[in-house]
């Protein structure tokens, strides 16, 4: 058992076990909503739009974690100037703006000296790199997110279904489609410390994939990304130990398996489990939903048709 | 008929003429385009009032106005003599097909219940009142046995019952429906037919944007190049309208 028990004595270790827990849980919940609303872009392009803040957090011998809140939630207040009279899925002026701020990050870095480990860990994540206040920062947030998730999924449900009929029953729609956004946009502040700024997209909508084609409710697929997560990242976490990998590479790595895992052998939408089920042999075995009956009138009775 | 003054549309089983939907000079502009002017309509309850006219000419637009999608360029809309927008509640909108992502997990029993969200409160759980009421509403449009199917296994005509069942649980005066026959089978577009006689009944106002008016119902006609529309019954349109908005069965 000291595969296991090894590490857990190393207080770095526990820190970061914590923290991709917290971490997988929210952007489980999150992504479930991302995906289902596919707006998975946006949610690339909002880590790519805390970049600058981060790097800026670094350089000044900052807090990174709090550089990502700050540019993150000044992202979230440009979005909503943005969006005011449309939806955001329709936005391209979105990508726009967030790739400038990613370069605006890699330009405010050239002239920079800085550790290739130090950069790698801001690009790729550093799970066990994280401190107390990270911890505490991340399971302050995670809680925040996770509660409003909780308490307004109705609002987000019915306006993600049918938003005009949400419309039509006075809910903020447009107000709504930023708080998501604004949900998201922490959710990927709190992630990158675990994944990194580059990875942290795969574990908002890799886990909610996964079990998308696993069920087709949504209270179990928000719980079944959140596990999934949970397994990838505890996985990833051990793994990279072990084999001193990257901790957000591995996390990534094998969440995308057990993506492909659900692609090929998903009980009712998998790829083979349907060559399987598809076989003629299998299918004529089935009772049929319908039946066909032909019926063909006389030509004499037939009237020629009128223009 | 261009007229700038209200019209009151003739109720077509004589039932009282007390105004309930007013609509005032509602003018709509999408940018710069006006796509709807000056429409004045004075609808009493127990009406069901179908909105016709080609393509293109705002029928869903009108629609999408009364539902408060769409903001008034000019105009007003009251319900019982207060603006609408207070009374959203009491309105409820059965939208076109593409409006709604059918690919969502949810169940036709999670639609339903939605339409108990506004009454109750969207932060609150369903109470055993609501759910009584859903289960009414579901029974009506005979889909009860679908109730925890996903709404995305559903045929197009089950699917607009679902919506529809929504609406019922809504308890509204005015129920809005946009293109509510297009896309369904027989037995749903016959089913429907009724619900709009037990509907008038009731005394509730309908309003249905539509290809296939009700034969002798009232109407909202409106043409092309954003003339002045009023309400008006059937008779007045028939020669014109008729032949190309005869109730297909």
């Amino acid at each position: 058992m000291s595969i296991i028990t090894d590490p857990l004595s190393d207080p770095d270790f526990v820190r970061g076990l914590v923290d991709v827990i917290a971490v997988a849980m929210v952007a489980g919940v999150v992504g479930t909503f991302i995906v289902l609303r596919g707006v998975g872009f946006l949610g690339d392009a909002l880590a790519h739009s805390i970049f600058p803040g981060v790097v800026i957090a670094f350089l000044a011998d900052g807090n990174l974690l709090i550089g990502a809140l700050v540019a993150g939630l000044v992202t979230a207040a440009l979005m909503g100037v943005l969006t005011a009279n449309q939806r955001v899925r329709d936005n391209t002026s979105i990508g726009v703006i967030f790739t400038a701020a990613f370069a605006l990050g890699v330009v405010i870095l050239a002239n920079r000296t800085i550790e290739g480990e130090e950069l790698e860990h801001i690009l790729f994540g550093d799970p066990v790199g994280a401190g107390t206040l990270d911890v505490v920062l991340t399971i302050v947030i995670g809680c925040g997110v996770l509660a409003t998730m909780i308490a307004l999924r109705r609002l987000f449900v019915m306006s993600s279904f049918d938003p005009s009929g949400a419309r039509a029953m006075g809910l903020p729609v447009l107000a709504l489609d930023v708080l998501l956004l604004a949900l998201t946009a922490l959710t990927v502040v709190i992630a990158f410390k675990a994944v990194g700024n580059i990875l942290v997209i795969a574990l908002l909508i890799t886990p909610a994939a996964t079990a998308r084609l696993l069920t087709d409710r949504l209270l179990p697929m928000a719980g079944l990304a959140a596990g999934l997560g949970i397994v990838a990242s505890v996985a990833g976490l051990f793994v990279g130990y072990h084999q001193d990998t990257s901790a957000g590479g591995t996390i990534v790595l094998i969440s995308t398996g057990l993506f492909f895992a659900a692609w090929l052998f998903a009980p009712r939408s998998g790829v083979v489990t349907l060559a399987i089920a598809r076989r003629p042999e299998a299918l004529l075995q089935l009772a049929p939903e319908a039946e066909a009956e032909v019926i063909l009138a006389s030509p004499e009775i037939q009237a020629p048709h009128a223009p | 008929m261009a007229s700038r003054t209200p019209t009151q549309a003739r109720a077509a089983n004589g039932a009282t003429h007390e105004s309930c939907l007013v609509l005032r000079d509602v003018t709509v502009a999408y940018g710069r385009r006006v796509v709807l002017a000056h429409v004045s309509a004075d609808i009493p309850r127990s009406q069901v009032v179908s909105i016709v006219g080609p393509n293109g000419s705002g029928k869903s637009t009108l629609l999408k106005a009364i539902a408060g999608l769409v903001p008034l360029a000019d105009g007003e809309i009251t319900l019982f003599g207060h603006p609408l927008s207070r009374s959203r509640r009491r309105v409820a909108y059965v939208p076109q097909r593409e409006d709604v992502d059918w690919a969502f997990p949810v169940s036709v029993h999670d639609v339903v219940m939605m339409g108990r969200y506004p009454a109750r409160g969207w932060l609150r759980s369903s109470t055993r009142e609501d759910e009584g009421i859903v289960q009414d509403a579901m029974a009506h449009l005979n889909i009860t046995d679908l109730a925890r199917r996903q709404i995305s296994e559903l045929s197009g005509g089950q699917q607009r019952r679902a919506f529809i069942a929504r609406a019922l649980a809504q308890e509204p005066d005015v129920i809005l429906l946009d293109e509510p026959m297009t896309g369904i089978d027989a037995a749903t577009h016959d089913r429907i037919l009724e619900l709009f006689e037990e509907w008038q009944s009731h005394e509730k106002v309908v309003l249905q944007a539509t290809h296939t008016h009700i034969h002798g119902g009232s109407m909202i006609v409106l043409r092309r190049r954003a003339e002045p529309i009023a309400a008006e019954d059937f008779e007045h349109h028939a020669a014109e309208a008729g032949e190309h908005h005869e109730h297909h069965h």
